[in-house]
């Protein structure tokens, strides 16, 4: 059991440590970590999660911890996934904050952070496909994911009714 | 610096305690639905025109460390602003705000909702949501893509690194840490609008 939680805890750890560029950049290593190698979660709890955390309130990858932890190791796992993913933010975050001016000034920061632009980008798109892969798996879904892309592109509408309108969807077509 | 950053907040019109910094940070935790994304606006009100206990620069500094330094935006933000406001204690009381919902709400549905995933109505609705997520993390990507990246080094990094991840599986820290270092060391002759 305490080597179940210090592995929950070093893989949520590296999630946060790791995760640049908000949630859904966080969804690959989240993948990577809990589904991949892991195998705490299957592929489509993992996509359940993801539809759960659009639909609550707070950070994605709060969710998921919390869910894996539980799933895993019951509350005491839920609490140290959760304090494993918030822990590298704790330890850089103020220490980060203390310098911002520098964050300003230097170049040579500057340029590292803006190399991370294509991996993040990269991160989320592998997050799609991944996610694609398992969660689009016949006509009628490709053409909903399909019109669901043209719409956010043309409109702003709030992610919600995406996933209030794939759940009727799913209610029209896969009962 | 620690001293200027904590002074500063003397004629501010409402006076920020822990209960009140972890209130607001509590109410943007249970009310914003989408992420943590989804919150910045909500909070730069919150924090900025309803309360003033950051001015706008303020706000635009902590948000810049929050978005460069790893974890989750909403959590860095946090312990960025709430330092900023009454220290270390503050940090801690903004995080335990911004975090208890979502971790608690998560409890519960894994305690008491998971099992029903499996229900017919249940396992219909997610099976339609499906496709919505892949939509909407597809086009975070291509709108994200659209404001950050400029210039072919990023194209090729950002196709090199998309083959690795998607082809031969690479683990996604890999990505991080290469970029990282690709912007380290690689003269940024062409991505260079944000240096202009």
């Amino acid at each position: 059991m305490l080597i179940l939680l210090w592995q929950l805890f070093v893989a949520y750890f590296k999630i946060g440590l790791f995760g640049f560029g908000g949630g859904y950049a966080m969804l690959a290593l989240i993948e990577y970590e809990i589904v991949k190698v892991n195998q705490w979660l299957s592929i489509t709890e993992f996509i359940d999660i993801i539809a759960v955390a659009e639909m609550t309130p707070g950070p994605v990858a709060i969710n998921a911890a919390t869910v894996t932890g539980y799933r895993v190791a019951g509350f005491a796992g839920a609490a140290i996934a959760t304090l494993g993913v918030i822990f590298p933010s704790l330890m850089i975050a103020i220490p980060a904050a203390k310098l911002v001016s520098h964050f300003y000034h230097n170049p040579r920061l500057h340029r590292t952070l803006s190399g991370l632009y294509p991996a993040v980008i990269a991160l989320i798109g592998a997050a799609a496909v991944v996610v694609g892969r398992n969660a689009v798996t016949d006509l009628p879904g490709a053409l909903f994911a399909a019109a669901c892309l043209l719409l956010l592109f043309l409109t702003r509408l709030h992610p919600l009714i995406y996933i209030g309108a794939g759940a009727i969807f799913g209610l029209i077509f896969y009962l | 610096m620690l001293e200027d950053l904590q002074v500063g907040n003397e004629n501010k019109s409402r006076q920020v305690t822990l209960f009140s910094l972890f209130y607001a940070f509590l109410k943007m935790g249970s009310f914003t639905f989408g992420g943590g994304i989804a919150m910045l606006p909500l909070l730069q009100v919150e924090l900025v025109e309803k309360n003033n206990w950051l001015d706008h620069q303020e706000y635009a500094d902590c948000l810049m460390v929050a978005q460069s330094t790893p974890g989750p935006i909403v959590v860095n933000l946090s312990l960025v602003s709430g330092y900023r406001l009454l220290g270390l204690k503050g940090g801690l009381s903004a995080l335990l705000g911004v975090i208890l919902p979502s971790f608690l709400l998560l409890l519960a549905i894994a305690i008491f909702l998971w099992q029903y995933r499996e229900n017919p109505l249940a396992h219909a609705a997610f099976r339609g949501i499906g496709p919505a997520v892949v939509a909407l993390i597809a086009a975070a990507a291509v709108k994200l893509g659209k404001n950050v990246l400029f210039g072919y080094r990023s194209l090729l990094l950002l196709v090199l690194f998309l083959g690795g991840l998607i082809v031969f599986n690479i683990h996604p820290l890999y990505v991080i840490i290469f970029g990282g270092l690709a912007g380290f060391f690689l003269p940024s002759a062409k991505d260079g609008r944000r240096e202009e």
